[in-house]
């Protein structure tokens, strides 16, 4: 069993995660650009686990961006309806891969924050939201408020095969000023 | 490979054990587990099932112990969960597996994490729905 995250970029190549990068949603295309209280994230990035190294500095994350429920906007365009096709699988921001020498099922997977003690405790963002989709190219994505484990995105099951690919969008604010820290899980089951 | 493998004692006599023989992970094929469920047909069934864990074998409902009256599971079921925590940021990875006996209206779950520190949880649910279902009686 392997599994790899990916961020797929504006320029539609994608980027591999290193087990210690950290995810900015920030305001604009610096890496700490503050988002301001109340507002979604305008800019993605991948940073480096010393808080510095912007490694995706040419070419930054798929933005994703909260509207509401059934809209998003995508790389700062104007807003667009969840559809099938919208958005389309390379522009979300994370390419989840699960591969298995054996031919596997998967089922019941979620994606959630949480505030890193306890699953069912959301992550505090002051009052701010933690929203989080998943697009395949068949289902009409919606916007979750995935917070603790009780509100977690369903990802939808996938039929045997040695590869499983998860295409995931997230978007968040703060409801007020100051570092929120909190984790955000993945749990699947297979056989 | 895990040190974790379940045994099943099966009805005609014979006892399947995780890797080994017949049962070993093949390339490109199904599990071991579900490839045992799925051989069963209808004249074999599960008698018992065990977890090996390094070594310390724990029994699942249904296997006799000091003589004490039990209810036996109608079935069993397995699946594995990973579990990736602090997915956006210094990444955590855990597998475990699900040992699930079915009882008439609720099931008994052992879930224990195939590496160290092979901690373990037991729970139990009502309707669950199993990913691959193996009948311990007809």
């Amino acid at each position: 069993m392997d599994w790899k995250l990916y961020a797929q970029l504006t320029n539609s190549t994608t980027l591999q995660l290193n087990d210690t990068d950290h995810i900015w949603l920030t305001s604009g295309t610096g890496l700490t650009d503050a988002i301001l209280v109340g507002a979604y994230n305008d800019g993605t990035h991948i940073g480096g686990s010393d808080d510095l190294t912007h490694r995706c500095n040419s070419s930054h994350a798929n933005n994703n961006k909260f509207v509401d429920a059934s809209h998003l906007s995508i790389n700062g365009a104007s807003s667009v309806a969840f559809s099938t096709s919208v958005p389309a699988i390379g522009d979300c921001t994370f390419k989840f891969v699960l591969t298995s020498d054996s031919s596997i099922q998967t089922a019941g997977a979620k994606f959630y924050a949480y505030d890193g003690s306890l699953d069912t405790n959301p992550w505090n963002l002051g009052g701010g939201f933690f929203r989080a989709f998943e697009a395949d190219g068949t289902i009409t994505p919606a916007w979750v408020d995935a917070n603790g484990s009780d509100n977690a995105l369903v990802l939808q099951d996938q039929a045997a095969a040695t590869t499983h690919t998860f295409y995931i969008g997230v978007s968040a604010s703060a409801g007020s000023a100051g570092t929120k820290p909190g984790k955000v899980k993945i749990v699947l089951s297979y056989v | 490979m895990s040190n974790v493998r379940w045994r099943a004692k099966l009805t005609d006599g014979t006892t399947a054990v995780e890797e080994e023989g017949e049962w070993v992970s093949k390339s490109g094929e199904r599990l071991p587990w579900v490839r045992l469920a799925e051989s069963l047909g209808d004249k074999v069934f599960l008698e018992s099932l065990e977890l090996d864990c390094d070594g310390r074998v724990i029994s699942l409902p249904g296997t006799p112990k000091l003589g004490i009256d039990q209810e036996a599971p109608k079935a069993y079921s397995l699946q594995y969960f990973v579990e990736i925590d602090n997915f956006l940021g210094n990444r955590g990875f855990k597998s475990l597996v699900d040992v699930i006996s079915h009882f008439e209206d609720y099931e008994v779950h052992l879930i224990q994490e195939v590496e160290l520190p092979y901690n373990s949880w037991i729970l139990v649910t009502k309707g669950w729905n199993p990913l691959c279902l193996a009948l311990r009686t007809p």
